[in-house]
């Protein structure tokens, strides 16, 4: 709901051409907010119907956050979106090839794929292999 | 006649394209791309779509056939792949495969896996040449009706798309779907507009102003989230069973045409329908013939017709899926929306102005995909025991090397950094949506549809001088209004009932005495 007004809104800001909301910009956008808006009060109205508000706060209550929290599968899906976060980061100021055995050196021992060094081996190879395949072979441009 | 005429004009077409396309440049690409595919397909995690999104960037320096011809490829072969590791490991290699695990599997414990691998493989062949006979022969009778769509129509066209997609890939509460569909919409609403060049919602980012690129953003949404929600999940497998024999005997097959045809026409119906994609029309097709065959109670217990219905039908969606993306710009799956955005960079606009502006472009794909087909049977027969080797490598050394990949996917097209944050972003919404058991097929369609759909209701409104009745009267889009209707009164009842069972389920679990 939150998202369809602010839509709503930033569409109401737009520039009117020719005196006419109906071929403007704004319209569209207009129109989704007032969607979203509409779908929001849906989705609310039934679980709030379904006990919501209660279930709401025990959701966001302490002890489910930890629970949450402290979960291997959300660690581990938090821990490599990290990792990725990172290597994005690092892309824009060191080159592929290092960036991406970096990467994936720390991806593979995190995951325990193989022994250090043979994750170390591999990291190498691949980077290696895809930045020449890509850049000399292909001849794509490469980040 | 016209329409005879046209078929024939059609078929000669595409018979000149399959000549033109024999060449050992075209050939390679078409092998190579299948294999790839093919490995990319059996490899559990990676789907269809992610095959696309990995290859899509080696497309960028081809010439457009040899484009065409590559992706195609890689997209027949991806959904044949998943088979392998469906039969063998019982986890489909792509979602596609799901519905072949119930009997494949069973058949690889009975020691009889290769001969399902090479039913299976049969049954993608005969799936895939069904549904480009369809696509050949349909497609211009679509051509025709499309012509005839106005402004109104187009629009209605893209808001229907986005609702049913949201109703089938939502399964059981489509107002999640809708709500997917309608964010893809709003995103599409990011940069210039078309009708006055007006920057919308940028938020001071230069970059923003030529909208959201698609590739980034489908590699994001596919890509990564995927990575991410397959490798958080701890998943033990073993192979069970040899490969043994791979083709079966001819005699076995005859018994399953009636099941094959039919599959058939449900694979391309749902590849028709827009992005619908190919898990759904495997699980329908697998779910009709258990109840329509005589041998039904067989299902689930190792039968080849349940491999059959599965793996027909799945292929089949590959044609179906180009009937809407060649002539109306609609994708019918996901991967078919890769395709979609790859050939865009070539400059072909897919549309009811294709058959003027790129006459030859149907027929090319027609004999693309008929090549691509072959080059699946021939590789999936042939190298069914190495297939099955490469399910032996763990997914924690295979999967993270696809991460590179994607980021030279975003970066490759616009040769921009800000195209590869674009990814991330899309990555990490499409992992929360996955999370929170968000459909992300309507995102995609709509990011696709967004710019169609608001130019065409304001260019609409314009024709009309903003007079909403006269857009009531016209019959095409009379029909379209009346099965968006029928999608919202259908998907709201669903709504609730999902929502009532699941309240009086957890009623009845309440009600349970406590067992301390």
């Amino acid at each position: 709901m939150t998202f369809g007004a602010a839509l709503a809104i930033a569409a109401l800001k737009m520039r009117v051409f020719n005196d006419s909301l109906l071929i403007s910009p704004g319209l569209f956008p207009l129109i989704l907010g007032g969607v979203f808006v509409l779908l929001g009060f849906f989705l609310l109205r039934s679980a709030s119907k379904r006990g919501g508000r209660g279930q709401a706060s025990r959701i966001v209550g302490t002890e489910n956050l930890r629970a949450f929290a402290a979960s291997p599968k959300v660690r581990k899906g938090m821990t490599l979106l990290l990792f990725i976060v990172l290597y994005v980061m690092a892309l824009g100021h060191i080159p592929f090839l290092w960036a991406s055995i970096a990467y994936l050196i720390v991806t593979f021992t995190y995951l325990k794929a193989m022994k250090l060094h043979w994750n170390v081996a591999l990291a190498v190879a691949a980077a290696w292999a895809i930045a020449f395949a890509f850049s000399d072979l292909f001849r794509i441009p490469m980040p | 006649m016209d329409i005879l005429h046209l078929l024939a004009d059609e078929t000669i077409q595409v018979g000149y394209a399959l000549l033109g396309a024999l060449t050992p440049k075209i050939l390679a690409l078409i092998f190579g791309g299948c294999l790839l595919g093919l490995v990319v397909g059996a490899i559990p995690g990676l789907t269809a779509t992610m095959a696309l999104a990995l290859l899509i960037n080696l497309s960028y320096g081809m010439e457009l056939d040899g484009a065409v011809a590559f992706l195609l490829a890689v997209y027949v072969g991806a959904v044949s792949g998943g088979l392998n590791a469906a039969i063998m490991i019982n986890i489909p290699g792509t979602p596609s495969a799901a519905a072949t695990c119930l009997d494949g599997f069973p058949l690889a414990k009975q020691g009889k896996g290769g001969l399902a691998i090479g039913t299976g493989i049969i049954a993608s062949f005969v799936g895939t040449m069904f549904s480009i006979l369809v696509m050949i022969f349909l497609s211009p009778l679509v051509y025709m009706i499309a012509l005839k769509f106005g402004h109104w129509e187009m629009f209605l066209l893209a808001l229907f798309g986005i609702m049913i997609c949201g109703s089938l890939s939502a399964g059981k509460d489509p107002l999640k779907g809708w709500i997917v569909g309608f964010l893809g919409f709003a995103t599409a609403m990011v940069g210039m507009e078309q009708i006055f060049a007006y920057p919308r919602l940028t938020f001071g980012f230069l970059q923003l102003k030529g909208g959201i690129p698609l590739i980034p953003a489908l590699i994001g949404v596919f890509g990564i989230s995927e990575f991410l929600a397959v490798l958080q999940e701890e998943v033990a497998y073993k192979i069970e069973g040899r490969v043994g024999k791979v083709i079966p005997p001819l005699r076995e097959f005859i018994p399953l045409i009636p099941s094959a045809i039919r599959s058939g026409i449900i694979g391309v119906i749902i590849g028709a329908i827009p992005g619908a994609g190919e898990d759904i029309g495997s699980w329908l097709s697998y779910d009709i013939g258990k109840r329509r065959s005589k041998k039904g109670h067989l299902f689930g217990t190792g039968s080849y017709e349940g491999v059959v219905c599965s793996e027909v039908a799945n292929n089949a969606v590959i044609g179906g899926a180009m009937i809407p993306l060649l002539t109306l710009a609609v994708p019918g799956s996901p991967p078919s929306a890769m395709f979609l955005a790859a050939v865009w960079l070539h400059g072909v606009r897919p549309g009811p102005m294709l058959n003027f502006e790129n006459p030859g472009f149907l027929p090319l794909v027609a004999a693309m995909l008929i090549l691509g087909s072959v080059a699946m049977l021939f590789w999936g027969l042939s190298l069914a025991k190495p297939m099955v080797a490469i399910l032996k490598i763990k997914r924690e050394i295979l999967l993270p090397i696809v991460i590179p990949l994607t980021v030279i996917g975003a970066y490759a097209g616009g040769v921009r950094i800000f195209d590869v944050y674009l990814m991330l972003g899309f990555g990490v919404l499409g992992y929360i949506l996955r999370q929170m058991d968000y459909p992300l097929a309507p995102l995609v369609l709509g990011i696709i549809l967004g710019p169609l759909a608001d130019t065409s209701f304001r260019r609409a409104l314009q024709q009309s001088r903003g007079a909403i009745l006269p857009l009531l009267e016209r019959p095409i889009g009379i029909i379209l209004m009346l099965c968006v209707a029928w999608l919202i009164w259908t998907g709201i009842r669903g709504t609730q009932r999902y929502y009532a069972e699941q309240a009086a389920r957890e009623a009845a679990e309440d009600d349970l005495p406590d067992p301390q």
